[in-house]
């Protein structure tokens, strides 16, 4: 069996050389955050339109977004996370930086959570930013059936 | 049987749980959690199967996409 | 170690997938802003506070919402990407002329060159044909001062009422109601009534994406009490209507009947307010003849559910349902903008909706009031107030008074009878008459007519014909192919001044950032060209915006417009005050015309609520018949046309498109049609359509979508390319001149 071995062996290097180059390959062809649109888009003029796409892409994700706050307001994706060519006015990232993104509109907000708890800028992992849907039924269309008095 | 190796991305928090319902699948291995995120997963499927097994991942909870490294089928009769 | 083949070829799967996961990131550094400036947002009415971060060299890196202003740090999509446009390479920074006509090239000179060109065809125009052949168009997005500076160098200066603008296209209808219903114009209310109203009337506005800041806070109040009602009245259901109760579908153009018919309901059904109507309303006609309560009665008695649904389409029932949730509501909050405003017959409508308010009495209480939105930032402060219009003088006076007139004569230091009785040329009318020849030169500041003027094909002749002297920013604007001068203003933050938006609110821009290149402040480009065009110097004895808004401050002191508090030191240190504002220790106004709270309304007057406007104290409730849209849908032209906004744009995307982001989003203009139009016209998403009106045609990729209701079709009108409004017709508002932008006749067919 040691030729079997030798084989065995040889097959691994290989493997972690390949596996080396593919790496090396990947990390320069696909930056860490990655959107294939860069790539694959067909009409680049189209860019923003992230929707279209990640509806089929990531459908979980534009539910999801579509459903929060940001998506009832229309916040989109570009807003935060910037174009995937990266050539926009925002940089392209998967995850916003909380002073420079979220600030532009949530810095009173974080400046409370700050003296609160501390500087843990980690806005999402307490607010995930698509998953927070408006809180109990506003948003459901229902017809009321009772009169409601003004509060005081 | 074809051979497929893929990426997991999944929604932050929600890693573990998804590698537990990948590693749930019998056509599937996991390979672990990396960088909080991703599940390394490969799949030993007839390619017949590969379409319905990726939507299947697809549906799960905590999943927002995935991104296929390699595909072998030369074993295939 | 034994490792089957298969073993190895799913290893390395499984090494190839982790390889591909790739290294950590790293974030692009980032530039840290050194100073906070606070300023107000460049794009719509909604007036939103913003701190605008300048590094330590001076450039502006970042932006964030004012916390202090009633926005409360946030901002909408276009707001945080206002910065790019700044420094947008698309800047015009030299002054351009071309010396030999329409047909020759813009080419750069010097400041000293033209001004002195455009100066002398303006000087020569006056000399030669009179004052009246000369005119200022000017803009909701220009500063208050710039057009307080320019109605006074036109009015008195050089003695022409020829001063427009294009608050004229969007806001005229609104101020016509509020000066036909109340006697004076803008809104009783402020935003902080979206915080107290549990019904929110929504007809002819789509705040999601016109005013996505607002419509936030609207939100907000429903998530903060579901029991809170929205009804959206709307023949798109747009974004808006995601988080409405109710969203009612109407033929376009048939709403005035709905209104009538809502009054209707609210008489027969008890829901009126009798207290409220016996003491302080009267009723009038059409003619102006005084009417009785019975007679206003039964003149909406034929209004029933069911005439209304023959106009409409709205079902009966839907017509009582609203017309109860809007009067059984604690607090009834009306918003409205466009689809009210644009509209042949925009005043009536407005008069309609303020009918409603009043005769449930929702009004004058926290969240009761109708609240007209606004389109530009500062059409409310910078043109309603300062008179910047035709027929108009500052602080609500108007040129037909001679007594108005001489007030601000003699405010002005001019000899009596300088300012002319006769009213100038509205928007449509200007440019009839630059088109004809009778106004030869026309100075366009911050606005782009030749993309936004209805029946393009017609009105862009006036500018063809006329000298056009034109401030801009951008080389994106469209009006720029017919300029004859062009001179690079300083942008917004660029400069300093006052910006006023829907709710009364003024607030100070502060400089942030030097001027590109060589453009200047407004300012000082309307003051050195009417120099030299021969207005008297002693017209304009200002160092800078500041001196003006001092002039201007303190001639609003005594009038319903009185803001004498808001000094500009006090400008500077707070985000934005509300006139009434009489003194410099006064905290603004939130609900005009109620004892107690309004400067205005004295404090031992014997009811809770004076409407000061009207010499009698009463508004008018007026009996405004159904009338058609100017050209409905007929055989032969079987859709509706409307047009309107997309979140992303803003107006005719000179800024907006200056931003990568934004204009990727939408790069280009398109018609939305519904799925079941398509279906019958063979029309799929994409597919080339033709529109097909009267005036001319053009082509557009379809979006097929439900969003508009079948028989109706929506362009967005910001793209230059595809100049949607050389489709429309020009008829306008018989009282208020403002073209009815929003519904026309078309054909529609795919391109074959």
């Amino acid at each position: 069996m040691a030729a079997s071995k030798k084989i065995m062996l040889a097959a691994l290097v290989a493997l972690v050389l390949g596996a080396g180059g593919f790496f090396l390959y990947i990390n320069a062809a696909f930056p860490q955050d990655r959107c294939e649109g860069a790539k694959h888009l067909d009409r680049p003029e189209e860019f923003a339109d992230c929707v279209t796409c990640h509806t089929k892409a990531s459908p979980k994700v534009t539910q999801d977004w579509q459903e929060s706050k940001h998506g009832v307001m229309l916040v989109k994706c570009v807003v935060c996370h910037g174009e995937p060519d990266g050539k926009g006015s925002v940089p392209f990232e998967r995850a916003p930086d909380p002073i420079r993104i979220c600030a532009q509109c949530h810095d009173p907000a974080i400046k409370r959570m700050v003296a609160k708890y501390g500087s843990n800028l980690d806005c999402n992992s307490c607010h995930p930013n698509h998953q927070n849907p408006m809180h109990g039924d506003a948003y459901e269309n229902k017809i009321p059936t009772t009169k409601i008095s003004l509060p005081e | 049987m074809a051979i497929l190796g893929f990426l997991t991305h999944t929604v932050e928090g929600k890693s573990k749980e998804v590698e537990a319902a990948l590693a749930a699948m019998p056509e599937l291995s996991t390979y672990g959690i990396h960088q909080d995120c991703y599940v390394v997963v490969v799949a030993e499927a007839d390619s017949a199967d590969l379409e319905g097994l990726m939507s299947r991942v697809h549906a799960l909870d905590g999943v927002l996409t995935t991104y296929v490294t390699s595909l072998n089928v030369e074993d295939e009769q | 170690m034994t490792l089957s083949r298969r073993d190895f070829i799913k290893g390395s799967a499984a090494a190839l997938a982790l390889s591909a996961i790739g290294g950590p990131c790293f974030a692009a550094a980032k530039e840290e802003a050194d100073k906070w400036v606070k300023g107000v947002c460049r794009y719509c009415g909604t007036g939103c506070g913003v701190l605008v971060g300048v590094n330590k060299d001076g450039r502006a890196v970042s932006i964030k919402g004012d916390p202090n202003n009633h926005n409360q740090g946030l901002l909408c999509l276009k707001g945080a990407m206002l910065i790019p446009v700044i420094y947008s390479t698309d800047r015009i920074t030299e002054p351009m002329i071309r010396k030999d006509g329409k047909k020759s090239e813009l080419t750069k000179v010097s400041w000293d060159v033209a001004l002195d060109f455009a100066a002398k065809r303006f000087k020569d125009a006056v000399a030669e044909y009179g004052p009246d052949s000369i005119a200022y168009y000017g803009s909701g997005q220009a500063l208050t001062e710039e057009s307080y500076l320019a109605n006074k160098i036109w009015k008195a200066g050089f003695r022409t009422n020829n001063v427009d603008g294009n608050p004229r296209l969007c806001m005229a209808s609104a101020v016509g109601g509020y000066m036909t219903t109340f006697g004076k114009d803008e809104p009783m209310g402020t935003y902080n009534d979206i915080d107290n109203a549990t019904c929110f009337f929504i007809i002819g506005s789509n705040t999601s994406e016109a005013h996505p800041v607002l419509f936030r806070r609207i939100a907000r109040r429903k998530q903060s009490s579901p029991d809170v009602k929205i009804i959206v009245v709307d023949p798109r259901r747009t974004n808006t209507s995601r988080i409405a109760d109710l969203h009612v579908f109407f033929k376009p153009g048939t709403d005035l009947a709905l209104l009538n018919g809502m009054a209707h309901i609210i008489f027969k059904e008890e829901l009126d307010d009798d207290r409220f109507i016996k003491r302080y309303l009267q009723f009038q006609d059409n003619e102006g003849n005084a009417r009785s309560l019975e007679e206003y009665k039964e003149f909406v008695a034929q209004y029933t559910p069911e005439k209304v649904h023959e106009i409409t389409g709205i079902d009966p029932d839907m017509v009582v349902k609203v017309a109860r949730m809007f009067a059984e509501s604690p607090a009834t909050l009306s918003l409205w903008c466009m689809g009210i405003n644009q509209r042949s017959r925009g005043v009536w409508a407005n008069n309609l909706i303020h009918n409603l308010h009043l005769i449930t009495g929702q009004i004058g209480r926290p969240g009761a009031s109708p609240l007209s939105l606004t389109g530009q930032p500062n059409a409310c402060g910078g043109v309603r107030d300062t008179g910047s219009l035709a027929h108009l003088l500052p602080a609500g006076r108007v040129v037909a008074n001679e007594k108005h007139r001489n007030e601000i004569e003699d405010y002005w230091g001019v000899p009596r009878g300088t300012i002319q009785p006769k009213m100038g040329h509205h928007t449509v009318a200007l440019f009839e008459n630059m088109a004809s020849g009778n106004v030869k030169a026309v100075f366009i500041h911050c606005t782009n007519p030749a993309h936004t003027l209805p029946h393009l094909n017609k009105y862009t002749k006036g500018l063809e014909t006329a000298f056009v002297a034109q401030t801009e920013c951008f080389h994106d604007a469209e009006t720029l192919k017919y300029a004859d001068v062009v001179f690079p203003a300083a942008f917004w933050c660029e400069t300093e001044g006052v910006y006023g938006c829907t709710e009364r609110r003024y607030s100070l821009i502060e400089q942030a950032v030097a001027p590109a290149g060589q453009s200047r402040p407004a300012v000082e480009i309307l003051m050195e060209f009417a120099k030299r065009a021969g207005v008297d110097p002693k017209l304009m004895p200002y160092k800078n915006s500041a001196d003006i808004w001092e002039e201007w401050r303190k001639l609003s002191q005594g009038t319903p417009y009185n803001f004498y508090g808001m000094t500009r030191e006090r400008l500077k240190k707070e985000s934005g005050i509300k006139w009434p504002c009489p003194s410099e220790d006064h905290p603004g106004t939130d609900l005009r015309y109620v004892r107690g709270e309004d400067p205005l309304v004295p404090v031992n007057h014997e009811t809770k609520m004076f409407f000061y406007g009207r010499p009698d104290g009463k508004p008018i409730v007026y009996l405004r018949p159904y009338q058609p849209p100017f050209e409905p849908a007929d055989d032969e032209y079987p859709f509706v046309l409307t047009t309107g906004r997309v979140i992303d744009h803003w107006h005719t995307a000179t800024m907006t498109g200056q931003v990568p982001e934004l204009r990727k989003a939408y790069p280009s203009a398109f018609v939305e049609i519904n799925p079941d139009d398509a279906k019958k016209l063979n029309i799929n998403n994409g597919d080339p359509v033709v529109l097909e009106t009267r005036r001319d045609k053009m082509t557009f990729p379809a979006r097929v979508t439900a969003t508009c209701m079948p028989g109706l079709v929506f362009c967005p009108f910001f793209d230059k390319k595809l100049l949607v409004n050389r489709l429309f017709h020009d008829a306008v508002d018989a009282a208020s001149k403002e073209p009815e932008y929003k519904i026309c006749a078309t054909k529609v067919y795919k391109q074959g």
